[in-house]
């Protein structure tokens, strides 16, 4: 596959699979709403599918960052008449500006460490929210947050708006990974020291791309809040991180669709499982499978290699059984 | 490498430390366009320790200076941007990436109208490096492997290149090919630092030698000196502590 190509496969497959959703949806409307929810995780996800699969950095803040976004979105439309084409300019900048202050101490630790620290941070958010008092709504949050503005609340301008963002971003991140920055970046992933020593600058690339992820989350947190109406603390919170991380990890870390596809299984299973009990069982047996069968995810080479020998033996064993068949390869020796 | 500018690494009074223990001590050598230069010295004599003071991954005191550009203070992505080339003693490889990546993240900050020329002189060096372009570059042998180490840092057009230990672990007949690409390199007026102790490597493309022992540098020479290769084993046998602040 030339590298034209490959650049554009993947917003190809999002434009492709966005139409037959939305026209399935004509005879099942909840679709619509689906497809939203879909966007908005997979929003959230793509850039911590950037950081994490392409730079190897881990982050469990992405949920926090979105509720940073929703929050500092709400208050400004809420309490100082702010309009949300305004309004998402702060929703972006607020959680960028967060993460880009605290990415310098936190983005040295290893592995683990630092997934321990965005988890914290994701605490502390929810804390600080919670006891905002009435700035933040307290326990209760805030609602009454105006819809989004040209498209309101119809279900289907609103996903496709969405989903015009996430096509923007999976353009922006297949074009990067193909860029000297997405080079360096998959340098430090291999090898921080190496990378340095190649002229890296690796603590402020990580910071700016930890700092563009989150104002990625910051703006699905603006959709968000202003296509619910209403955020609270825990709306989208520790939890939400998690099963972010989730998604990047089941979809494939080092593909630009991995997050996507992991945000459309994730979100489908939730809607078809029963109790939320058969969901903790369901992702934990799913999560712990793919780590065992295939570590970088369902689009991964592996997977892939898997599926490609999966298939040419269905294939042989299919042709071996056609008539014909057996004479031509006895023939044939 | 054909650049116009002055070219010269001055190195003066460099000393280089873990937290206390200070294992280089008031090193001064220069090395000028067109030269090569060989660092010699027993196993932990202190010599990649002075490789890693130049490139900034090892704290250091002194004076480090590549042209008219101080190095000194610069952290390590600023000092390789102005220029100074590494091949560590690992070789520094992307182990998981490909040929063609490695070359790529070599040439990573050459202006992108000479990235392509670059690299294919880089790569004219090691003529075998085009066919295995889709190669892992951890798949390669140890042979295969310094060359791309060497190609990968040509790729970001240097102004100075240090070799740490090229010749470990290599068959003579990969060892004879390092040579000759050292030789096209001085030709090319490309200053080179050499640390090794295969003393045949030194004896064959080194200009002027230093030896390091304990930390300092305890003796100097040209090209002839080399030949009195029972000073030099002495000084290799003597045993020097390094020294806590």
């Amino acid at each position: 596959m030339s590298n034209e190509a490959k650049l554009w496969t993947a917003p190809a497959v999002i434009v492709v699979g966005f139409c037959i959703v939305m026209l399935l949806g004509i005879a099942q409307p909840s679709l619509h709403t689906t497809m939203f929810t879909i966007g908005l995780y997979a929003l959230i996800a793509l850039p911590l599918g950037l950081i994490y699969g392409q730079g190897g950095t881990i982050s469990m803040a992405q949920g926090s960052f979105a509720a940073l976004g929703a929050y500092t979105s709400a208050i400004l439309c809420t309490r100082f008449g702010f309009s949300p084409t305004l309004s998402v300019i702060p929703a972006v900048v607020m959680p960028a500006c967060v993460a880009f202050l605290i990415a310098r101490p936190i983005l040295r630790l290893p592995e683990l460490s630092l997934a321990l620290v965005t988890l914290s941070l994701g605490t502390v958010v929810a804390v600080g929210l919670q006891r905002g008092g009435d700035f933040t709504g307290s326990f209760v949050g805030l609602s009454g947050a105006p819809p989004l503005p040209l498209v309101g609340n119809h279900p289907v301008w609103v996903a496709t708006t969405l989903w015009a963002v996430v096509l923007i971003v999976v353009i922006m991140y297949s074009h990067f990974v193909h860029s000297a920055r997405g080079r360096s970046l998959n340098a430090i992933r291999v090898d921080r020291l190496l990378a340095e020593s190649m002229g890296v600058n690796v603590p402020f690339d990580l910071s700016i791309m930890f700092a563009i992820a989150a104002g990625i989350a910051g703006l699905a947190g603006w959709f968000y809040v202003h296509t619910l109406g209403y955020i609270a603390p825990d709306s989208l919170g520790a939890h939400t991180s998690a099963n972010i991380l989730f998604m990047v990890v089941l979809g494939g870390r080092r593909a630009v669709l991995g997050p996507v596809l992991g945000a459309t299984f994730f979100t489908f299973a939730n809607d078809f499982l029963p109790g939320a009990e058969t969901h903790g069982l369901f992702f934990g047996t799913i999560l712990v499978l793919i780590l065992l069968l295939s570590p970088d995810g369902i689009l991964s080479p592996q997977a892939m290699r898997v599926l490609r020998r999966l298939f040419s033996r269905r294939d042989r064993v299919s042709r071996a059984r056609l008539p014909g068949t057996a004479e031509v390869t006895e023939a044939s020796r | 490498m054909s650049r116009p500018e002055d070219n010269t690494l001055s190195v003066l009074n460099l000393s280089a430390s873990y937290g206390s223990l200070v294992v280089c001590r008031d090193i001064t050598l220069s090395v000028k366009p067109g030269e090569v230069v060989a660092l010699i010295g027993p196993n932990g004599a202190g010599k990649t320790s002075f490789i890693g003071a130049l490139c900034g991954t090892v704290s250091a005191k002194g004076q480090v200076t590549l042209g008219t550009s101080r190095l000194d203070g610069l952290p390590t992505h600023m000092r390789t941007r102005l220029g100074l080339a590494t091949v560590p003693d690992n070789r520094g490889l992307f182990a998981p990436l490909t040929v063609a990546e490695n070359m790529r993240l070599g040439s990573m900050f050459v202006v992108r109208q000479r990235r392509d020329e670059v690299v294919d002189r880089a790569m004219s060096y090691f003529p075998f490096l085009k066919d295995r372009g889709s190669t892992l570059a951890g798949s390669l042998s140890g042979g295969q492997q310094q060359m791309l180490g060497i190609a990968k840092c040509l790729a970001g057009d240097p102004r100075v290149l240090l070799l740490d230990e090229p010749s470990q672990g290599l068959a003579p007949i990969i060892l004879d090919e390092i040579v000759k690409v050292i030789g096209e390199l001085k030709a090319q007026r490309l200053p080179v630092l050499l640390v090794e102790q295969n003393y045949g490597l030194v004896e064959r493309t080194a200009d002027r030698f230093a030896v390091m022992v304990g930390g300092r540098i305890v003796m100097t020479g040209g090209k002839s000196d080399l030949a009195d290769r029972d000073r030099i084993g002495r000084l290799f046998l003597e045993r020097r502590k390094t020294t806590l602040h």
